[in-house]
């Protein structure tokens, strides 16, 4: 789909970087311990990561670092494939289902509550599941096996008899597994109220304009470690996969009478850096239960896998996913009745192709707009390529009372970062100051963005070619399209539109065109695009009822910059080479 | 090594005979030397600044100074600007590249640019010295790449700038002021439209296919411009615009040893119209010679773009390119430069081992006839694996007449250019000093040394 997309699982979101610079503050400088070849010595390459030119596969230590410790660092963009996937993996799962007989909810005469917490490593198993987990499932089956379908196949593999209960050492299985599209429509009532000023009012500290998207966590970490002055723009709603982590910590915790850290939640992405969401200090009790300030408490998240790490998982327990059947699964109630109606919707709400396939927060931020101003038009202008795209929203005068865009993909981010960047001083004296890649304000033209919101997603093409989906050249979609070389861009592209297709996908596929646009917007009844707002705020207003918890603690997030403290101080041996380096005119 | 030399073989009538070294002395390891595409400016960066000299006095015009806080390693010229409009972009160690204006006797009016140049080729050289910080102004940071940026290059059309770095991506940065009728005082506004990040290593070298005829072989399939780069993972690698904005790696070419150093397009339009070849070398001390294959039924299909074929029957953003030579091997260490004359076809080379050679192909005027010059035949063919092995091509060039003509002989070499220095860089250059009479046309060679030195060289052509 895009040219930042190869042939490399994980390169497609935002690209982490050259290497992670924590081992290599221990290290002393690589010597190459081999003579290397006279040529060898004319190539002073300035190299930090022990990449492929350090000659030296050598025998480094292997390197601990834990998911915060990423994200307290500014060394890279993101952290490294190797980290997040050791840290938070199918095989964690595996291993902390097999930790304790689990917790046993039982009905009482008053409510719920749980059987087995004698043994403290016993926990209550939860799983949230995104939509495009299941859209990548469902693409994998192919043979028009829907969205919808591939959920309850993956139900069946985590809540179900035949699933991840016919193994393991306590046959434990997960009590309930939510998707987190309801979450999604309490995030996206919450996030149109903090760009348009609604009932919610947006909390207390409105972002400023225009306003970013900030359920993309690729895109949250690179703005925090590479472009802090962004961060007053994102939006300080939660992801709906920290929101459905919190609802279900807090909720549970309290109507069962048990302890946060007795629920064990497992969020199912098509994206690795939503494990390093999981492990930001903003999202654990210390916020909602503890001082209020982040902290390393119990997380909302405990662990994230990815659409790939599906597969590995019943794998590892010589399950076929594809032989889950597709039938209902019933869950059992969950103990809040007005909770069990939301997060079990009699009717799950379509998915409108308009709004995309990263959630749709600017899609009904736009139907909003609109709805406020009747007989307007929502305008649509496509940018230099498919992953921009400029909204506007335009009355029946033709007022445009409305401007927002969607920026996909890392490139794009750069043009937009750039535009929010605040000139600097120029570095030759007595210049005037100058742009970071544009004309200096001064040249009289519109400064800035005129635009109120921006969807901002690291994957091209949005959520569904995240970089934890199931790729094309995956060896179960190899074998099953019968590819018999390697795919290339072109099959990328078309197995990129197939998940995207999957996405869209209806129970009943004759139900109406997918293609016309649905008119779901329903002013009166505080109905747009689907989602009743008023029904959402009551929702909301009940569970800070019920956990005796300020909805904002429970609902908005907070972002810093991340200063790296690596570099500082005394300087390494790596790092006087480096410097040594500069001063002689380096390498190449 | 460099033995192979056909030095004092007095049959060869090929000779590079030194012309004159730059003024001044840099004191500095010099990095390259570029000569405007059209002006008798040659840029050369040296430590964290560029000098601007003058082709028609072989002396420094002017300098970019104080724009960079570590090395620049890279300067690009770019073309299609207004008349009197100069815009250099350098790319530097400091991870950033910068655009840069030349401000120079603005008042003097577009026209007085080159005469101004053309007055000092005279040799009066009034003024000299005189506001020389001011002469270019630093207009636009590029910044973007995580580190070190290796090399920076701009389209035929300047329309697109292409960089790249140690942190192993490619970046294609669009000028699109144009569109809303650029000022020539700024540095133009620049768009990222891509991040090519497939390389498994530092990326040393960018090259754009320049407007020759045989470009617009496949232009149904792509848009018109086409990227080479060259990395450290020992790999060069195509990217073409997909017609949709979308950037695209279409081949990459395996072969080299060692570092690819660089790449250098065939300049000079091919008699029968076909595609440019390329030139890729490398730290294993070859130079190889690749050429695109482009079949029949494609030929067709491109003739008639958009012809109602549907998409997915559309030929896959793939393009097949085979090494079709190795160069003799001159070369005892790293091959960090060739330039391929847009007139005579010839092939210089040059390198750590501080040798310059000269190179022409089989079957061309200036092949000469002397027989006992070292032959090469084309190595078996070695198909460039575009992503996945799919139709390997094997045997394929070998039916194909046009590869069989791929041999190349060296038609002269000398040693230790730069006395005992590494030279960095070799470029032809057009001759614009009082001592040709063919000013604008015949060509000469410029180095580029650690010494610090840029130099020139008459070629004498049998």
């Amino acid at each position: 789909m895009s040219a930042i997309l190869s042939v490399d699982d994980l390169n497609d979101f935002i690209s982490p970087g050259v290497a992670c610079i924590k081992p290599i503050e221990t290290l002393p400088v690589p010597v190459p311990s081999d003579v290397p070849p006279p040529n060898a010595l004319d190539e002073h390459e300035v190299i930090l990561d022990g990449g492929p030119s350090s000659s030296s596969p050598s025998s480094q230590p292997a390197a601990q670092i834990s998911l915060t410790d990423c994200l307290a660092c500014s060394g890279c963009v993101t952290s490294a494939e190797a980290v997040l996937v050791s840290l938070q993996s199918h095989n964690e799962v595996l291993s902390v289902l097999d930790a304790a007989p689990s917790l046993h909810l039982v009905k009482t005469t008053n409510g719920y509550t749980v059987d087995g917490l004698q043994d403290k490593n016993a926990k209550l198993f939860v799983a949230s599941i995104s939509p495009q987990t299941r859209a990548s499932l469902a693409a994998t089956c192919g043979g028009g096996i829907t969205e919808r379908q591939a959920g309850r196949m993956i139900e069946h593999l985590f809540v179900g008899p035949n699933g991840l209960r016919t193994g393991g050492q306590y046959a434990n299985g997960f009590t309930w597994m939510v998707d987190t599209n309801t979450a999604r429509e309490a995030c996206l009532v919450l996030g149109a109220d903090e760009v348009l000023g609604g009932a919610g009012g947006g909390g207390d500290s409105k972002p400023a304009t225009p306003v970013l998207t900030s359920s993309c966590p690729g895109w949250v970490c690179y703005a925090e470690k590479t472009h802090p002055y962004v961060l007053p723009h994102l939006s300080r709603v939660k992801s709906p996969q920290a929101l459905m982590g919190t609802l279900l910590k807090t909720t549970l915790s309290k109507t069962l009478g048990i302890s946060p850290d007795r629920i064990w939640h497992l969020a199912i992405m098509p994206c690795f850096d939503k494990k390093l969401e999981a492990s930001r200090e903003e999202l654990t009790d210390s916020v909602w239960g503890g001082d209020g300030k982040p902290g390393r408490g119990v997380r909302d998240v405990d662990c994230v896998i990815t659409s790939k790490e599906i597969l590995m998982l019943a794998a590892s327990r010589g399950i076929n996913i594809f032989d889950m059947s597709t039938t209902p699964l019933s869950q059992p109630l969950f103990p809040d009745p007005s909770l069990q109606d939301f997060l079990f919707p009699p009717s799950e709400r379509r998915q409108s192709r308009a709004a995309g396939t990263s959630g749709g927060n600017l899609h009904y931020v736009l139907h909003d707009v609109r709805s406020r101003h009747p007989g307007s038009q929502i305008q649509t202008v496509r940018g230099r390529n498919a992953d921009v795209v400029e909204y506007a929203v335009t009355t029946a005068s033709g007022e445009t009372v409305f401007k927002a865009a969607r920026y996909y993909g890392f490139r794009n981010i750069q043009n937009l970062v750039r535009k929010l960047k605040p000139a600097k001083a120029s570095r030759m004296p007595g210049s005037k100051p100058f742009g970071s890649a544009r004309r200096p304000a001064a040249a009289g033209k519109p400064a800035g963005l005129e635009y109120a919101y921006v969807e901002v997603m690291a994957c091209p093409g949005g959520c569904t070619n995240g970089g934890g989906q199931i790729k094309v050249d995956d060896q179960v979609i190899v074998d099953r399209k019968g590819f018999t070389t390697k795919p290339g861009p072109q099959e990328q592209k078309e197995w990129l539109a197939e998940v995207d297709e999957a996405y869209f996908s209806a129970d009943e596929p004759d139900l109406a065109s997918a293609d016309q646009p649905m008119d779901t917007d329903d002013a009166t009844a505080g109905v747009i695009d689907g989602i009743s707002a008023s029904k959402v705020r009551d929702i909301l207003a009940h569970w800070s009822r019920i956990t005796g918890i300020s909805l904002q603690k429970l609902v908005y997030t907070s972002y810093r910059e991340v200063i790296s403290d690596v570099g500082k101080g005394q300087a390494t041996d790596t790092e006087r080479v480096v410097q040594l380096a500069g001063k002689i005119g380096g390498g190449w | 090594m460099a033995s192979s030399s056909p030095e004092g073989d007095s049959s060869s009538a090929t000779k590079i005979t030194p012309l004159a070294t730059f003024e001044p002395d840099l004191y500095q390891r010099a990095w390259q030397s570029i000569p405007h595409p059209s002006l008798p400016l040659l840029a050369t960066p040296h430590g964290t600044s560029v000098t601007i000299f003058s082709l028609a006095t072989l002396s420094k015009h002017s300098a970019l100074v104080n724009g960079h806080t570590r090395s620049v390693r890279s300067v690009a010229w770019q073309p299609g600007l207004g008349a009197g409009q100069l815009r250099v972009v350098s790319g530097s160690f400091d991870s950033t590249a910068a655009v840069w204006n030349f401000r120079g006797d603005r008042r003097q009016g577009d026209t007085e640019l080159e005469r101004e140049v053309k007055v000092e080729a005279d040799g009066e050289g009034e003024g000299e010295g005189e506001e020389e910080e001011d002469e270019w102004e630093l207009t636009v940071v590029l910044e973007g790449h995580e580190n070190e940026v290796k090399s920076v290059a701009f389209s035929p059309s300047g329309q697109f700038l292409a960089t790249c770095s140690r942190d192993k991506s490619v970046w294609v940065w669009e000028d699109v002021s144009g569109e809303q009728g650029g000022d020539e005082d700024d540095g133009g506004e620049w768009d990222t439209v891509a991040v090519l990040s497939e390389h498994d290593g530092d990326v040393k070298a960018v090259a754009w296919c320049p407007d020759v005829p045989g470009r617009e072989r496949r232009k149904g399939v792509f848009g018109v411009d086409v990227l080479a780069s060259a990395s450290y993972d020992n790999t060069v690698r195509i990217w073409r615009e997909d017609g949709d904005g979308e950037w695209v790696c279409v081949a990459v070419l395996e072969g080299h040893e060692a570092t690819a150093w660089g790449v250098q397009w065939e300049t000079r339009p091919r008699e029968d119209g076909k595609f440019p070849r390329l030139l890729t070398y490398s730290a294993d001390g070859s130079v190889r010679v690749w050429e695109l294959k482009v079949d029949e039924e494609e030929e067709v299909e491109a003739r008639q773009p958009w012809s109602g074929i549907p998409n997915t029957m559309r030929r896959s953003l793939r393009e097949d390119w085979v090494c079709t030579a190795v160069l003799p091997k001159v070369h005892g260490r790293d091959v960090y430069s060739v330039a391929w004359s847009a007139e005579s076809g010839i092939l210089a080379s040059t390198g750590s081992d501080g040798v310059i050679a000269l190179y022409a192909e089989d079957g061309d005027q200036h092949s000469a006839q002397d027989e006992d010059v070292e032959m090469v035949s084309p190595p078996a063919a070695e198909p460039a694996k575009p992503e996945s092995d799919q139709q390997p091509t094997t045997t394929a060039t070998d039916t194909n007449g046009t590869t069989q003509k791929g041999g190349w002989r060296v038609l002269t070499t000398i040693e230790n250019a730069h006395g005992p220095y590494e030279i960095n860089h070799i470029t032809w250059c057009k001759r614009f000093d009082a001592g040709t009479d063919r000013k604008g046309i015949e060509e000469m060679l410029v180095t580029t040394g650690d010494d610090g030195l840029v130099k020139a060289w008459a070629v004498t052509l049998d």
